[in-house]
C-alpha cells in the first residue's frame, strides 16, 4: 500500500501532537479532582466521619471488617478509632503515631523498626494532607500530591497516589487511592496497598464538617488518655 | 659576631678555628648542602600518619575501611542494593559484611528464639504462655490490625507472636548482630551492608592491604557513574591529613621564615650577617630534613626547631666557656620524653638531639667561617643593658604565672591523640558520622581460640560480659558471639525450656490463632521453630550456616591461633572508659581502640606532663649548676621554667586552645628556652656584665614567630601548637631576663664575711 504525502504528514503531526493531547487532558483531569477536592478541605477546620475499615491479609482466613469513626481536627491531628473493645485506636499527631488497643488490658503493638519509620512517617503525613486544609495562595491544592506520583483514572472520581520514585517508602506502601464524592469533594474511600501484599480499605460516609469543637475535643481526650496509659 | 665569654683569648675556640679555615668550612659546607639537595631534602613531604601518639595495641587495623556509595536520588534503593552485589563482585574477599545479612539473621532469629532468651527471662516467659496470656497477645494483635499502620509491624508479629523478643529488648540492644545497624540511622541489607533511611547511601565495609581509595576505584569502574563511591575509611583520613599537612607545611615555612629575615635583619642591622645568619639556619633545615621523617604531629617541631635555630646567629651571652650549657640544655629538652609511652615522642626524644646539634653545629661552624669569607667585622651594633636584679619584682611575676598556671589547669580541656584535628571533614566522611555511625568511635576486644570455632564458643560467653558496659560506656555491642550459646548455658536453657511444656503451650497458641480467625500457617516459622527443641544455636551450627561468612569478617587469624574481635561502639562522651572485664573463665577482656588509647591518655595527660616537666626542669637546673657551680642560679633558671610553663597553661586557658599530647613537647621546649635565658642573665647579672638584650628579646621573638607562624596555619592542631609556643617563646624571653637573676638574688647566700658583720 502506498501512502500519499498529505495522509503522511497527517499521520506523523498526529503521532507527535497526540501524547501532548493525552498528557494535557490528564493534567485537566487532575486540575479537576485537585479542585473538588480542595473545595470541601479548605473549609475544614475539623471533620468527623463514620468509619469502615476492611484489612485483607495473609495472616487472616478472612478480611477483617470493623466499624468505626473518624475524626480530624485542623490541621494535624487525626483518629481512626474502632467502635467496642475489641478494636483499636490510631492517632496522629504531628510527627507523632500511636496506635493502641481500645482494651486497657491488651498491650500496644511492637515498636516500628528505624528502616520503617520513613514509610510510616509518609502515610501519616499523606492521610493528614487528604484532610487538612491546602494553603489558600493559587495552586494550592496541589499541596496534596507534592512529593508524589499520581495517577487519575478518566471515569471516576479517584485519584491513585504513589510513593516518589527511588523512595524508600516504596518497600512498604505501593499506592493509597482516594475516591472523592463527585458532587461534595469529600473522601469517601482511601484504599491502601501494601507491598507485600495487604490491603487495607478506609471507608467514609455520613461527614460532618466543622461541628462543635467540643465534640471533637471529647474523642480526641479518650483516644490520647488512652494513648497515654499504653505509654505509661 | 663578637660574643661576651668568659674563655681566655688563648683558648682554642671553633669561632676561631672555623674563621682561620674559613674557605675550607665554606666549601664542605656548600659541597655538604649540595648532597642534602640532591638526596631529597628540598622536596621533604609530610606523611599522613596521625596515630604516631597512640600504643600501638590501640592503632586501627591497616586492613579495615569502609566504602561509601552515594547517588543523588536517581536511583532506588532497590538499584542502590543491586549495584552493592554488583561491588561485592569485584571487591570479591576484600568486602566483608558490616551486619548479619538480613535473610539469614532472621532466618537464625527464627530458628532459635526460644533459646536466644536468657534464663533469667523463662519465669517471665512461663507467665506469656499461660493461656491467659496467649488470649491477650491474640486479642492484641487482632485488635490492631484495623489500623492503616498495622502492616509496618506485620513482620515482627508474624516471627514473634507473643513478643517473647520483648523479653531481650534490653539484652539484645546491647549485644546484637544488628549493632551497626542499632547506632545509626540506617537498615541492614539483605547482602550485610548498611542502607541510610532515605536509601540515597550505603555503607559497606572492606577488609585488604590494598589502598581505599585503589578499592573505590576498582569498585567505581564496575558501576557506573550513577553512584559515587568513597574511600571513608582511615585510609582516607591519612590521605586528607597528608594533602593538608603537605599544602599548610610550605607554607609555613615561607611565612615562618619571611618573619626571622624581619627580626634578624632588625636585630643585627647588618645585610652580610642577616643573610649569613639565615643561610646557616635554611642549611639546617635541610641538613635535619634529610633524616627527619616528619607526619602531621612532628611536623610543627620541625618548624620550631628552625625558629630556634634562628636564635644562635643572634649575639647572645653564655652560660659557660664554649657556650656548651645552653646548648645542652636546648638539645635535651625533650629527653624526658623517652619515658613516656607516646611512641612518637620517643622517638623525637633523641632525634630532637640530633636536630638541635645539627641546626647549632652549622651556626656554630659556619656561621663564623661565613662572616670571615664575606669579611664581615667581629664586632656587633647590639645594645646592652645591665640587669638590675630586683626580688620582689620577680617574686611577684612568678607567684602571678605559678597562680595562673595553677587556676588554668582545672579548666583546661584535654584532648586524646585519637581528636587531633589536622584536615577538616569532607562531606563523605561526616555523612557517615551523621548517618550511620563514628568509625573513630568503634573499639575491640579480642577472644582468642585455637580454632575459629573455640573463638566462638568463647566469645559466646565474653558477649554477655561486654553487654554490661552497655548503656554507660559503650552503645551497642557488635559481636557473633551474641547470637550463639555456649554448652553450659545452652543446657541450662534447655533444661529450662523443657519445664515450660512448650509443646502443650504452642498447641494451646495454634487453637486460639484459629479460634480469632487467623490462619496458624502465617505463623509458622515461629511455631515450628520453638516446638523443635534439636534447633540450637551451638557455635558449631552457626560456622555451618550460611552466617559463616559473616562471622569470619570478625576473625583474625594469628599464629598458632583464631582471634574473634568483638567491636564495641563507645559512647560519644569523652570522659568514659570502658574497664577490664574479668570472664566467668578467668581471662580478662580488655577493649581496645583509637578512642580508648585517646580518653586513656586524656584521663591521665595532666600527671604525665607533670612527670615530663618536672624531669625537664631538673635536668636544665643541673646542666646549669654543672656549668655554673652556683645552686642559686640553677634553682632559679628552673624556677623561671616552670613559671614559663605555668604561663603557657595560662595563655592556652585564654585563647581556649586544649591540652593534648601534641602539645607536651611545647611545654619542655619552653621549659628549656626559660631555663636558658634565665642562666644567662644570671650569669650576666652575677658578674656585673651587660647583657645582649637585643639579642635576648629578638631570639625570643624568633622563636614566637615559629609559632605564629604556626598559629597562622589552616591546620587545628598546628595552631593549638603554634599558640602554646609563641606563648611559651615571648614569656622565656621576659621571665628568663626579669624574673631569672631576681629569683638568683633572692637564694644566694650572702658571703660568709657580709653574713658574719
Amino acid at each position: 500500500m502506498k501512502l500519499s504525502r498529505r495522509v503522511m504528514m497527517v499521520g506523523g503531526a498526529a503521532a507527535v501532537l497526540a501524547p501532548r493531547r493525552a498528557e494535557a487532558v490528564d493534567q485537566r483531569l487532575l486540575q479537576n479532582r485537585l479542585e473538588l477536592w480542595s473545595n470541601y478541605a479548605r473549609r475544614t477546620k475539623n471533620v468527623m466521619a463514620r468509619l469502615v475499615t476492611t484489612r485483607e491479609t495473609s495472616l487472616l482466613d478472612e478480611p477483617l471488617v470493623t466499624q468505626g469513626s473518624m475524626v480530624f481536627d485542623a490541621p494535624t491531628t487525626l483518629v481512626l478509632r474502632d467502635d467496642g473493645l475489641t478494636g483499636s485506636s490510631s492517632l496522629i499527631e504531628g510527627e507523632r503515631i500511636t496506635v493502641v488497643p481500645n482494651q486497657t488490658t491488651l498491650a500496644s503493638p511492637p515498636e516500628v523498626e528505624p528502616a520503617l519509620r520513613e514509610a510510616q512517617r509518609w502515610l501519616a503525613n499523606l492521610l493528614l494532607r487528604l484532610f487538612a486544609p491546602p494553603p489558600k495562595e493559587e495552586g494550592g491544592e496541589r499541596s496534596l500530591i507534592e512529593g508524589l506520583r499520581v495517577d487519575v483514572p478518566r471515569r471516576s472520581f479517584r485519584m491513585e497516589l504513589m510513593p516518589a520514585r527511588g523512595s524508600v517508602v516504596r518497600k512498604t506502601f505501593r499506592s493509597v487511592t482516594v475516591h472523592l464524592d463527585p458532587v461534595v469533594g469529600t473522601v469517601t474511600q482511601i484504599l491502601i496497598a501494601q507491598t507485600q501484599g495487604d490491603r487495607v480499605r478506609l471507608q467514609l460516609s455520613d461527614h460532618r464538617q466543622n461541628v462543635d469543637q467540643a465534640d471533637v475535643d471529647a474523642v480526641l481526650e479518650t483516644v490520647r488518655t488512652r494513648a497515654a496509659g499504653a505509654a505509661g | 659576631m663578637a660574643e661576651p665569654t668568659n674563655a681566655k683569648p688563648a683558648r682554642p675556640s671553633l669561632r676561631a678555628l672555623s674563621r682561620r679555615y674559613a674557605w675550607i668550612v665554606v666549601a664542605v659546607w656548600a659541597v655538604a648542602c649540595g648532597v642534602f639537595v640532591m638526596r631529597g631534602a628540598l622536596s621533604v613531604e609530610v606523611s599522613g600518619d596521625l596515630e604516631g601518639l597512640l600504643p600501638p595495641e590501640h592503632r586501627a587495623a591497616p586492613d579495615r575501611g569502609y566504602l561509601l556509595l552515594q547517588h543523588e536520588g536517581d536511583l532506588s534503593p532497590d538499584e542502590l542494593l543491586s549495584v552493592a552485589d554488583r561491588v561485592h563482585e569485584v571487591l570479591d574477599e576484600a568486602w566483608v559484611p558490616i551486619v548479619a545479612p538480613a535473610a539469614e539473621r532472621n532466618g537464625w532469629l527464627d530458628a532459635h528464639a526460644l533459646y536466644l532468651l536468657p534464663t533469667s527471662t523463662h519465669e517471665a516467659l512461663a507467665e506469656r504462655l499461660t493461656d491467659d496470656s496467649i488470649r491477650a497477645a491474640v486479642d492484641s494483635l487482632r485488635s490492631t490490625m484495623s489500623s492503616p499502620f498495622f502492616g509496618l509491624t506485620m513482620a515482627e508479629s508474624r516471627r514473634d507472636p507473643l513478643r517473647l523478643r520483648a523479653l531481650t529488648a534490653g539484652v539484645e540492644a546491647r549485644a546484637s548482630w544488628d549493632a551497626p545497624a542499632i547506632a545509626s540511622r540506617a537498615a541492614p541489607t539483605p547482602g550485610g551492608d548498611l542502607l541510610a533511611h532515605d536509601g540515597r547511601s550505603l555503607l559497606m565495609a572492606t577488609r585488604s592491604h590494598r589502598d581505599g581509595e585503589d578499592l573505590a576505584a576498582l569498585a567505581a569502574q564496575s558501576v557506573g557513574e550513577a553512584v559515587k563511591i568513597t574511600d571513608v575509611g582511615p585510609g582516607a583520613d591519612r590521605r586528607a591529613a597528608k594533602r593538608s599537612a603537605n599544602t599548610a607545611f610550605t607554607k609555613t615555612l615561607l611565612v615562618m621564615l619571611a618573619g626571622l629575615t624581619l627580626i634578624v635583619a632588625a636585630a643585627l642591622r647588618n645585610v652580610r650577617r642577616t643573610l649569613a645568619g639565615l643561610l646557616c639556619v635554611a642549611s639546617g633545615g635541610l641538613a635535619c630534613a634529610s633524616f627527619v621523617a616528619l607526619d602531621p604531629v612532628s611536623a610543627p617541631l620541625f618548624i620550631l626547631a628552625l625558629g630556634i635555630a634562628s636564635g644562635a646567629a643572634l649575639p647572645l651571652s653564655r652560660i659557660s666557656t664554649g657556650g656548651w650549657a645552653g646548648l645542652l640544655v636546648l638539645a635535651t629538652a625533650l629527653v624526658p620524653l623517652a619515658a613516656l609511652d607516646f611512641a612518637l615522642w620517643k622517638t623525637w626524644a633523641t632525634l630532637w638531639i640530633a636536630v638541635t646539634l645539627t641546626m647549632r653545629g652549622m651556626t656554630r661552624v659556619v656561621l663564623p667561617a661565613l662572616l670571615e669569607v664575606m669579611r664581615v667585622p667581629e664586632r656587633d651594633r647590639a645594645a646592652r643593658i645591665v640587669l638590675r636584679p630586683n626580688p620582689v619584682i620577680a617574686v611577684a611575676i612568678s607567684m602571678g604565672l605559678l597562680g595562673g598556671g595553677w587556676w588554668a589547669i582545672e579548666g583546661l580541656r584535654v584532648r586524646g591523640a585519637d581528636r587531633l584535628e589536622v584536615a577538616p571533614s569532607t562531606h563523605a566522611t561526616s555523612h557517615v558520622r551523621e548517618t550511620y555511625f563514628d568509625p573513630g568511635l568503634v573499639a575491640h576486644a579480642r577472644t582468642d581460640g585455637d580454632d575459629l570455632e573455640q573463638a566462638l564458643t568463647r566469645a559466646a560467653g565474653d558477649a554477655r560480659v561486654l553487654a554490661t558496659l552497655v548503656p554507660t560506656e559503650a552503645r551497642v555491642v557488635d559481636t557473633p558471639g551474641s547470637l550463639v550459646l555456649p554448652a553450659e548455658e545452652l543446657e541450662r536453657r534447655k533444661a529450662g525450656l523443657v519445664k515450660l511444656d512448650l509443646t502443650g503451650r504452642l498447641a494451646k497458641l495454634r487453637e486460639l490463632l484459629s479460634a480469632r480467625g487467623f490462619r496458624p500457617a502465617a505463623f509458622g516459622e515461629f511455631l515450628r521453630s520453638a516446638a523443635d527443641p534439636d534447633r540450637v544455636p551451638t557455635p558449631a551450627a552457626a560456622l555451618e550456616g550460611p552466617l559463616a561468612r559473616w562471622i569470619r569478617g570478625y576473625a583474625v587469624e594469628d599464629e598458632g591461633g583464631v582471634s574473634l574481635q568483638a567491636r564495641i561502639h563507645l559512647a560519644p562522651d569523652p570522659d568514659v572508659l570502658p574497664p577490664a572485664l574479668e570472664t566467668p573463665d578467668g581471662r580478662t577482656l580488655v577493649v581496645h581502640g583509637p578512642a580508648i588509647g585517646g580518653r586513656v591518655q586524656a584521663r591521665t595527660f595532666l600527671d604525665r606532663l607533670g612527670l615530663a616537666a618536672g624531669a625537664q626542669l631538673w635536668l636544665g637546673a643541673f646542666i646549669v649548676w654543672l656549668a655554673v657551680r652556683q645552686f642559686s642560679v640553677a634553682l632559679a633558671s628552673a624556677l623561671a621554667g616552670a613559671c614559663v610553663q605555668a604561663g603557657v597553661l595560662l595563655a592556652m586557658k585564654l585563647t581556649g586552645v586544649p591540652l593534648s599530647p601534641a602539645v607536651l613537647p611545647v611545654f619542655l621546649l619552653a621549659g628549656a628556652a626559660a631555663t636558658v635565658a634565665s642562666a644567662r642573665a644570671c650569669r650576666s647579672a652575677g658578674a656585673g656584665t651587660p647583657v645582649f638584650a637585643t639579642g635576648v628579646l629578638a631570639a625570643g621573638v624568633g622563636q614566637a614567630t615559629a609559632g605564629l607562624a604556626l598559629a597562622a596555619s589552616p591546620i587545628p592542631l598546628w595552631a593549638d601548637i603554634g599558640v602554646a609556643a609563641a606563648a611559651g617563646s615571648l614569656l622565656a624571653s621576659g621571665v628568663g631576663l626579669f624574673v631569672g637573676p631576681g629569683l638568683a638574688a633572692l637564694l644566694e647566700r650572702p658571703p660568709r664575711e657580709e653574713a658574719e658583720s
